[in-house]
């Protein structure tokens, strides 16, 4: 008979119940080994939406809290990464309703252009023109394209952390990825062009 | 491919071309249920290739997007909230008592005390008194007769 394999969908879901568990009786290792796994790709979601690192920290730092706070009432069922992406956008969406403002700085300074190579340059360039395509993506299809392509949520997940259907989900990536194309695709096909 | 013949012939041009347009060009970003159905139909059809191939462009300039790692401070102030451990009674004690004796393993002079405490009681308890106490009051009189004869003398 062939044994289940320890990265089964059930088996993580074990460990990942346990790991919750310790964290609750405060085992500093526990708590350590959950922010490693998940504090980076929060605060890089959150920085995709926002494209501030000040503020993408705070959304991360607050997310984190409330993750504390609400771990006594923790459901098995739900995943932790899920959870907190869904925690995270919420708070996205609130700054950026609050604040009006659109992550057009997103690309700011990955690559120091003092450096002055050329490919250094380039790579600042592409990574701006993205960030920018991105800002002017409606929220929600910015959401979602960046949970499935740059956080690897499943499509189950990341229609459970934007609060709808997988057929929705489906309907705000196409529409995202359409305008990411028309951005970037058919610009830089337009500026060879010319 | 460990996929039935039912399965892929549900995939179809008009679902493949859906699934690209949302997922993109990357199987390992198609929904799972659907993976190796569209895989499938994807080597069969030289249509559903020249989609990928043409999709698969914008999925290298995604990979561009800017990213950033959060800072140590951001890390340290999570882990600093992080909720503590559960302390008992008996370890609230024992804290307690370090404070008193702070020499060393507390429940040692504890023990010292407790033995005396109890050495005390058993001796209280089994060594047989002297004294009755009509011993006691005779005892009582005689020193107030004691200081009355003194007062008298003087």
């Amino acid at each position: 008979m062939k044994s289940e394999a320890p990265t089964s969908p059930e088996s993580q879901q074990t460990a990942e119940a346990e790991l919750v568990q310790r964290v609750l009786d405060g085992d500093a290792a526990a708590a350590r080994q959950v922010v490693g796994q998940h504090l980076g790709p929060i605060t890089g979601f959150a920085f995709r939406m926002l494209g501030d690192a000040a503020e993408a920290e705070d959304v991360a730092q607050e997310t984190f809290l409330r993750l504390w706070r609400d771990l006594p009432r923790w459901e098995p069922r739900a995943r932790l990464s899920t959870w907190l992406h869904r925690v995270a956008h919420n708070l996205c969406i609130d700054r950026l309703r609050a604040n009006r403002t659109t992550p057009l700085d997103a690309a700011s300074d990955p690559v120091d252009p003092r450096a002055g190579a050329p490919a250094q340059m380039e790579e600042l360039q592409r990574s701006r023109a993205v960030a920018a395509a991105l800002a002017e993506l409606p929220e929600r299809q910015r959401a979602a394209v960046t949970l499935v392509y740059h956080q690897g949520l499943s499509n189950r997940e990341a229609a459970e952390v934007l609060g709808v259907d997988v057929d929705a989900l489906e309907s705000l990536l196409a529409r995202g990825r359409r305008g990411l194309r028309k951005r970037l695709v058919d610009s830089a096909q337009a500026d060879r062009a010319g | 491919m460990g996929t039935g013949n039912s399965r892929h012939d549900r995939m179809n041009q008009a679902r493949f071309e859906q699934i690209v347009a949302a997922y993109g060009a990357r199987p390992a970003q198609w929904p799972e249920e659907e993976r190796d159905a569209a895989v499938a139909f994807a080597e069969t059809s030289a249509q559903a290739r020249a989609l990928l191939a043409e999709e698969s462009r914008l999925d290298l300039m995604l990979d561009d997007a800017p990213a950033i790692e959060p800072s140590r401070s951001l890390r340290d102030r999570i882990l600093q909230a992080a909720p503590r451990p559960v302390v008992s009674l008996a370890e609230r004690l024992d804290r307690w008592a370090s404070g008193l004796w702070p020499f060393g393993r507390s429940w040692q002079p504890a023990a010292v005390l407790a033995t005396a405490a109890a050495l005390g009681i058993a001796a209280g308890w089994l060594v047989p008194s002297s004294e009755t106490e009509a011993d006691t009051a005779d005892v009582a009189s005689l020193t107030l007769d004691d200081i009355a004869d003194l007062g008298d003398t003087q």
